[in-house]
């Protein structure tokens, strides 16, 4: 890595508060020139989480769906039935298939949600294409299958009651699922903006002993740590902002950001998983060793924190580990800010506060431990 | 000799990188175990353990049939032994509405006042029942509740027309993706995805990154003037790399036999099929060596091509309809098709000339770029 070492030079000859201020902006514009020559940190902290929300996106999300109906399916029958057969599957749409090859063409295409062949009134096949796509949902569609086939066969005269599905908001607009997945891929995105970065601006700066070079300028530790960390806090809030217009632009999400709110989210939540990173670092001392660590958290923290699916899929004795995840207080705060969801003054204010201070009080400690030209710190 | 010698040499230097033996060898085991403990249960309704929080509000007592009807259903719901449900009951006074909002509920039945009527409702006719109200969130979790209820429901009129007897049917379900009387196994899914994970691991990033690594730091041009012929380079080389890869395989076998998966894994055709898809995998890591000197550059590129090949080959879930801006990698990839024939193949299905004619171009294309230049791994 070649480092600005040109505006280090500068920094020898400034003195004075003015003059301080002046390299304390050189230094951020040198960092700010660093990180975008770094084309692996720039990928995953501008691209990577957009790429996220694309493929969550289209994969997972269907624009058709509605969070305030039931879920209609569409179903394919063949064979022997009945000309009313349709109403017992109502409001679910049917199509009427002649032939059964072009059914199970259509199933695995994915233009039916399934197909029923009867055989007789009391005998039918069912015919699904089962993915890990729609693995819950091919339990409610067996069950409505059940009862429609059921009700055909005994010819069911009518219903006796009947079912009023009703939303309740749970924040200022209706979250869709888009809006769902949108605040978790911007709590990863934070999460790895704040943590990998840090890393790489201790540790791998340590080791490459562009640290050691800057103490023989006047520039302080404080200035140092808060110039990269204020470059780091940049980028990710680029990189937040090009999620929420893509996002936007793409999928028609519905936040509605409270915007000053969401930029002090944004900026303690950084710091504090900046200090996350930091932690990792002290844990594992080496740099190589604290990239591994941090991907394999953040491997775990995308799954365990309730964002791409909820907590009640994985097995109850696992449940707990979303409680103790930060990334599961920060979607929480995200999604308040965003208002799809409602939360205590007081919860907000805290859990900014404990964000707030734990990055602190990391950076300090970090700034303590590396940024220094004792040289039994190795990394 | 010499060939022993290097590869000896070369191995150790693998299995001496942390990086290499845990992302290659540990890394697929562990998400291997995850997948399969979170979501092999995710089809069976039986082994679900969704712990659905419900709650059911009264606005009158029932009384009469109605009252044993629903009361039968919710003793019923509470006593599944898969525990699924886990249900609450509220007056009309209590503050259901806040318990949904804090999430201590998923999903409220509401029974309001007048729904006694149905009493009257099963002898004659034209008898008005207010409506059940599903009241839900647009949680994911809170939307799939309401759509379990709706059915559970819908169950609960026809059980009313068939005077509580259950209908005899004969329904046979059919997977599609399997071979017919095959069962859907994911674990039959997502033990393919591991061995396609740790190839990629080693055809990504360990291979070419050791081939431009080795050519800037100079070794592969020291080793040039040593006695050791350029091919007995070369071939230790690749076998280093494949012995890794096979410690990772033998793994992922290892943890399999605690798991039902398909007894086709140890077929021949299985093992041929595996070995070609390393091989193309291989190609593909000759292929990146071949077109970039620097190891920032290298590593920015195989992180995005990583990324993007993992999440659409259709290794973790479904890609098949996803929109075509992001469809036309699948098609090309030779991925998509390496995963979904050892899908085949353990599914008892047979393979798709596609399966093997495009990983074949993709080989042959790695393999001549590479040749042609050659000069840049021989220096």
């Amino acid at each position: 890595m070649v480092f600005c070492w040109n505006n280090c030079f500068l920094l020898q000859f400034e003195e004075g508060e003015g003059m301080m201020n002046k390299r304390f902006l050189n230094l951020i514009s040198v960092f700010i020139k660093e990180t975008f020559r770094d084309k692996l940190d720039v990928f995953f902290t501008l691209f990577f989480p957009v790429f996220f929300l694309i493929i969550f996106g289209t994969i997972f999300i269907s624009p058709q769906d509605s969070v305030e109906k039931e879920r209609l399916y569409v179903f394919g029958i063949y064979g022997n039935y009945i000309e009313d057969v349709e109403k017992y599957f109502e409001p679910h749409e049917v199509i009427f298939y002649e032939s059964l090859e072009t059914l199970k063409n259509d199933i695995e295409s994915r233009k039916l949600s399934s197909g029923i062949e009867f055989i007789e009134k009391n005998d039918v096949k069912v015919y699904s294409n089962e993915s890990f796509n729609e693995a819950r949902e091919s339990i409610n569609v067996g069950m409505v299958i059940e009862n429609a086939v059921k009700k055909y066969a005994i010819g069911a005269k009518r219903d006796y009651f009947n079912v009023n599905n009703q939303l309740e908001g749970l924040g200022r607009v209706v979250g869709t699922d888009i809006d769902y997945l949108l605040t978790g891929v911007l709590s990863l995105s934070i999460l790895s903006g704040g943590m990998f970065s840090i890393i790489g601006v201790f540790g791998r700066y340590k080791r490459e002993g562009i640290i050691k070079r800057f103490m023989v300028t006047p520039a302080k530790p404080w200035e140092f740590v808060v110039s990269s960390s204020f470059t780091k806090v940049l980028l990710n809030l680029v990189s937040i902002f090009i999620i929420v217009l893509l996002a936007r632009l793409f999928f028609n999400a519905n936040l509605d950001f409270n915007w000053i709110t969401f930029l002090l989210v944004c900026i303690s939540s950084t710091i504090g998983m900046m200090g996350l990173g930091v932690l990792i670092l002290i844990i594992f001392k080496k740099t190589e060793a604290s990239y591994t660590a941090s991907s394999v958290l953040y491997t775990i923290m995308t799954f365990f924190s309730g964002i791409y699916f909820p907590v009640q899929f994985l097995p109850s004795q696992v449940r707990w580990i979303s409680h103790i995840l930060p990334v599961t207080y920060l979607t929480d705060v995200l999604r308040y800010v965003s208002g799809i969801e409602d939360m205590s003054f007081i919860k907000f204010i805290t859990i900014n506060l404990v964000f707030i201070f734990a990055g602190i009080i990391l950076l300090y400690t970090a700034s303590k431990i590396y940024v220094t030209s004792e040289k039994n710190i190795t990394t | 000799m010499k060939l022993k010698h290097l590869t000896i040499a070369m191995a150790k230097d693998n299995f001496r990188q942390f990086e290499i033996v845990f992302w290659t060898i540990v890394f697929p085991a562990a998400m291997f175990i995850f997948f399969t403990t979170v979501f092999s249960g995710a089809f069976d309704q039986e082994t679900s353990e969704l712990n659905l929080k419900i709650g059911v509000v009264y606005e009158e007592t029932l009384t009469g049939t109605t009252k044993e009807i629903f009361g039968e259903l919710f003793k019923g719901l509470e006593e599944d032994d898969s525990n699924t449900f886990n249900i609450t009951y509220f007056d009309k006074s209590d503050n259901y509405l806040e318990e949904l909002r804090a999430r201590n509920l998923d999903v409220i039945i509401f029974f309001p006042e007048g729904f006694n009527r149905l009493n009257l409702g099963f002898i004659l006719q034209n008898i008005e029942v207010p409506d059940i109200k599903i009241l839900h969130t647009s949680r994911s979790i809170s939307t799939l509740g309401r759509d379990i209820l709706n059915s559970i429901m819908d169950e609960v009129n026809l059980r009313i027309n068939t005077f509580g007897q259950d209908v005899e049917m004969n329904i046979q379900k059919v997977s599609l993706s399997s071979k017919e009387g095959v069962d859907f196994n994911y674990l039959d899914f997502i033990f393919p995805s591991m061995l396609i994970m740790a190839i990629m691991t080693v055809s990504f990033f360990n291979m070419p990154l050791s081939i431009v690594d080795y050519s800037s730091q100079g070794i592969s041009k020291r080793i040039s003037i040593t006695p050791a012929k350029k091919t007995d380079y070369f071939f230790a080389f690749l076998i280093s790399q494949f012995l890794v890869l096979i410690l990772s395989i033998i793994l992922l076998y290892f943890m399999s036999r605690f798991y039902n998966i398909s007894k086709e894994m140890y077929s021949i055709k299985f093992f041929g099929f595996l070995l070609f898809s390393i091989l193309t995998s291989l190609s593909f890591g000759l292929l990146f060596a071949s077109f970039f000197k620097k190891i920032s550059t290298l590593s920015a590129v195989t992180n995005v091509m990583y990324f993007l090949t993992m999440f659409l080959s259709g290794l973790y879930f479904d890609v098949s309809n996803i929109p075509m801006f992001l469809r036309w990698y699948t098609l090309i990839n030779p991925m998509t098709y390496l995963v979904n024939g050892m899908r085949n193949i353990l599914n008892l299905k047979s393979l798709e000339a596609n399966m093997i004619i495009i990983p074949l171009i993709w080989f042959f294309v790695g393999i001549i770029v590479f040749s042609y230049n050659l000069k840049k791994v021989k220096e």
